[in-house]
C-alpha cells in the first residue's frame, strides 16, 4: 500500500463533459463535493442532477477515502458503485449520471517517483541524442505497461511535454488528440517548469495545426511576417500575439518497418499533435529539423504506448463489470442446495465465458412438492446471461402460485414479441411430489436421463418447442411416477455438445455410458463422474458452451 | 471456419447448398443476409441442402427458424433436405422437425414444391 502522507500534492482532476480539465488540490479533509453551498465548499459541480451534498474525501492520515454522502444516483469508482472506498492514484470517480463530470484522483506519489525512476534509468542507459530523455521515458512506459502496473498516464505525458518544452525552449506545450469527428481535442497543457495549464483557455492556432496535419510533417513558423500567406491571415495567432509556433504531428510507427526510409513511406495511424509556442519572435529559429523529427518519433511512440495502456485499462474496466455480472449470476443460483425431505439435489453451472446462458433453480411449492428448472438460452456470454435473469424472474411466478403452463406461455409470447432479441430458450420444469408423482413441462430441452434399478431411460422426450421461437406453441404437462431411489440427471446441451480438439461431440450415448452403474452412487459421485468423463473426452479443448448439470434423487 | 453457401436454381426452386458450420457469429450472419436478399428479390421457393453441414449450434437453429418465419410472412416457402443425423436429432429434441418440411434428398425436395 503506497503511503500518501508525503508532502506533495494530492487532488482531483475535474474532467468536464466536454473533455476540459482542471486540477483541484485537496488542502483539507473532509473534502466536500456536491452541488452548492456549505455542503460542497471544496468542489462544486453545478448541475441539478447532482445532490447538494454528494460525496466527501476523508483521510485517516495515511490514505484517502471516498464516501458517498447522498448522491442520489450513486457514487462510482472506476465504474463500480461504492459507499466507501480507499482511493488509489488515477482512480476515476463518477456520479451515476451520463455526460457528466468525472474526477480523477491524483496523489503526488507518482509525480515525484517518475523523475526518480527516470534518473535510475539514466544510470542504466546513456544516450547523447537530443531526445534521449524521451527515449528513456519511452523505455519506462514500455516497462510499466509490461508490468501491468497502474501507470500514471497524465504524469508520463506531462513529463513528455516538459521535455519537449525544454528541448525547444518554448513557453507552452500542448498535446492534442484527434476525435472521431476529425476535430482535435486538447489533452494536456504545460508551461515552463512543469506548470499545468488549463486546456480550456488554450487557443492553439488552428491554421498552423491544419497545415502541419495536411503536410504530415513538423512546421515551424518563426516570425509572422515571414510566414506563408495563409498563416499571416490566421486570426488566432494575431489574437494571442504569438510569435513562434512549432507543430509536430505524431504518427504511430508501422511496427513491422524499422528502417528510416520505410518509416517515411509507411506512416502509421495519426495519433495527435505536439504543439509548442513562444512569445519570443525568433524562439525556434535555431531549431534543427532533426531535433523536431526525433522529438516527433519519440513522442509518438510514447503516445502510442499510452494509448495501448489506456485500452488495457478500458479492458480491465470491462472485465470488472463482467466480474460483477458473474457474481450476480452465481448469487442468483439457488443457495446452499439443501436436501428436501423427499429428495436429494445437486447442481452445478459452469459458464464457458465469464457469464452464461444456462440457469437452474430449485424451490419448494408448499408441503411435499418441489419444483426444479433447467433452462438454456441460445448463444452464450453476456447477451444470453441477460435473458437467463429475465427467465428466472418470470419463472418465479410459479413460486407465487401462477400455473406453470401460463408462465411458459407468457415467456414464449414475450420472447416472440421481442424477436429482435434473436434469442430463445429451451426449458425443462419438473414438479416432484413426496408420493413420487412427477409432472413436467418440456420446452425443447433434451430429456433428462432417469437412473433406476434395471437401467437408464430418457422418459421426458414429450414436449413442445423452445420458448421464443413459435408464437403459437402450446405447452402440455406430462405426468409420470417415480420410484424411491430414482435419479433424474438434467443437463444442458453444453454437456452433450462438449467438443474434443477434433470437433467431435461428447454426445448422449457417452453421457449414458458415464452414468451406467451409478444408480446407487451418491449424487456427489454422480456429478464428479460426469464432469470427469467430459473432461477426459475434451482433452483440454476450450469449453464451447455453458455446462449445467442438475441431479434430483427421489427418496420416497 | 466459414459457412460456404452455393446457390443454384432448379425448376424454379432456389437451392442453397450449405457447407460448413451454422454457428453463432459470421456464419449465421452470412446466412441470415443471404435469405433476406433472396426474399427481397421475390424468390418464393427456397430449399436448403444441409448435406455438408458439419455442425449447428443453438444460435444456428434459431437463425433457421427465423428464416422460416421470414419466408412464411412473405408468402414464400423454405424447406430442408439432406439432414444429417445430428441435425435430425437437434430438430427432434426441440420438436422443430414438425415446423420444417424435410425431404431426404435434394431432388425430392425440389419436387415437393410442385406437388
Amino acid at each position: 500500500m503506497p503511503e500518501q502522507s508525503s508532502k506533495g500534492e494530492v487532488g482531483v482532476e475535474v474532467i468536464a463533459p466536454g473533455g476540459s480539465r482542471r486540477f483541484v488540490r485537496i488542502e483539507e479533509t473532509p473534502f466536500l463535493i456536491g452541488r452548492s453551498g456549505e455542503t460542497a465548499k471544496h468542489l462544486q459541480l453545478k448541475d441539478p442532477r447532482i445532490s447538494r451534498q454528494c460525496a466527501a474525501i476523508v483521510s485517516d492520515g495515511e490514505h484517502y477515502i471516498l464516501e458517498d454522502r447522498g448522491q442520489r444516483h450513486g457514487i462510482f469508482v472506476n465504474g463500480e458503485k461504492i459507499s466507501r472506498r480507499e482511493l488509489q492514484d488515477s482512480d476515476v470517480i463518477s456520479f451515476g449520471v451520463e455526460n457528466f463530470y468525472e474526477l480523477m484522483f491524483q496523489s503526488s506519489l507518482h509525480d515525484t517517483s517518475i523523475p526518480e525512476l527516470l534518473s535510475r534509468i539514466e544510470n542504466i542507459t546513456s544516450s547523447d541524442a537530443p531526445a534521449g530523455g524521451l527515449h528513456k521515458l519511452k523505455l519506462l512506459l514500455e516497462a510499466t505497461s509490461l508490468l501491468h502496473s497502474r501507470l500514471p498516464l497524465e504524469a508520463v505525458l506531462g513529463t513528455m511535454l516538459d521535455h519537449a518544452i525544454s528541448v525547444t525552449d518554448a513557453d507552452r506545450g500542448y498535446l492534442l488528440e484527434p476525435l472521431a469527428s476529425g476535430s482535435m481535442r486538447l489533452r494536456l497543457g504545460h508551461g515552463r517548469g512543469g506548470t499545468r495549464l488549463s486546456t480550456a483557455e488554450a487557443a492553439p492556432s488552428q491554421t498552423a495545426l491544419q497545415q502541419a496535419i495536411a503536410l504530415q510533417e513538423s512546421i515551424i513558423t518563426e516570425d509572422l511576417a515571414q510566414a506563408g500567406g495563409s498563416l499571416q491571415a490566421a486570426e488566432s495567432i494575431i489574437a494571442q500575439r504569438l510569435r513562434a509556433v512549432v507543430v509536430i504531428p505524431l504518427y504511430a510507427m508501422s511496427r513491422a518497418s524499422t528502417t528510416d526510409s520505410a518509416i517515411q513511406q509507411k506512416r502509421g495511424e495519426f495519433l495527435g499533435v505536439l504543439y509548442l509556442d513562444s512569445r519570443r519572435p525568433a524562439a525556434f529559429s535555431n531549431l534543427d529539423r532533426q531535433i523536431l523529427d526525433a522529438l516527433g518519433v519519440e513522442a509518438a511512440s510514447i503516445l502510442d504506448n499510452a494509448r495501448l495502456v489506456e485500452r488495457e485499462r478500458e479492458r480491465e474496466r470491462m472485465e470488472q463489470q463482467l466480474a460483477i455480472a458473474r457474481d450476480i449470476q452465481q448469487a442468483l443460483l439457488p443457495r446452499g442446495l439443501r436436501d428436501f425431505p423427499h429428495l436429494g439435489i445437486k447442481g452445478i453451472n459452469l459458464p464457458c465465458l465469464t457469464v452464461g446462458g444456462d440457469y437452474f433453480d430449485v424451490f419448494s411449492l408448499g408441503p411435499g412438492r418441489t419444483a426444479f428448472i433447467i433452462a438454456d438460452v441460445s448463444g452464450k456470454g453476456l447477451g444470453a446471461a441477460l435473458l437467463t435473469t429475465m427467465l428466472q424472474g418470470a419463472l418465479s411466478g410459479i413460486r407465487m402460485g401462477i400455473e406453470p403452463l401460463q408462465v411458459f406461455k407468457h415467456i414464449n409470447s414475450f420472447l416472440c414479441e421481442h424477436e429482435e432479441v434473436e434469442r430463445y430458450a429451451t426449458m425443462f420444469l419438473g414438479i416432484l411430489g413426496d408420493d413420487g408423482q412427477f409432472d413436467f413441462i418440456n420446452a425443447g430441452h433434451p430429456s433428462p436421463f432417469l437412473l433406476r434399478r434395471g437401467g437408464i431411460d430418457e422418459p421426458c422426450t414429450e414436449g413442445s418447442f423452445p420458448v421464443g421461437l413459435m408464437p403459437d406453441a402450446e405447452y402440455v404437462p406430462t405426468q409420470m411416477k417415480l420410484s424411491p431411489g430414482d435419479t433424474l440427471v438434467l443437463f444442458s446441451d453444453g454437456v452433450t455438445e462438449a467438443m474434443d480438439p477434433d470437433d467431435n461431440l461428447y454426445g448422449g450415448p457417452r453421457l449414458r455410458d458415464a452414468l451406467a452403474d451409478l444408480q446407487e452412487a451418491s449424487l456427489d459421485h454422480v456429478q464428479t463422474t460426469v464432469l470427469t468423463s467430459i473432461e477426459a473426452f475434451t482433452r483440454g479443448a476450450a469449453q464451447a458452451d455453458d455446462i449445467t448439470l442438475l441431479l434430483v434423487r427421489y427418496r420416497g | 471456419m466459414a459457412l460456404k453457401i452455393t446457390e443454384r436454381v432448379v425448376d424454379g426452386v432456389t437451392v442453397l447448398a450449405l457447407d460448413g458450420r451454422i454457428v453463432l457469429g459470421d456464419e449465421t450472419n452470412e446466412f441470415r443476409e443471404k435469405i433476406k436478399a433472396l426474399l427481397a428479390e421475390g424468390r418464393k421457393k427456397i430449399l436448403l441442402n444441409l448435406d455438408n453441414v458439419t455442425l449447428i449450434d443453438s444460435t444456428g437453429l434459431g437463425t433457421l427458424v427465423s428464416a422460416h418465419h421470414s419466408a412464411s410472412s412473405r408468402g414464400a416457402f423454405l424447406r430442408l433436405s439432406n439432414l444429417g443425423s445430428k441435425f435430425q436429432e437437434v430438430l427432434q429434441v426441440t420438436k422443430l422437425l414438425t415446423v420444417f418440411d424435410v425431404s431426404p434428398t435434394e431432388t425430392e425436395g425440389i419436387k415437393s414444391f410442385s406437388s
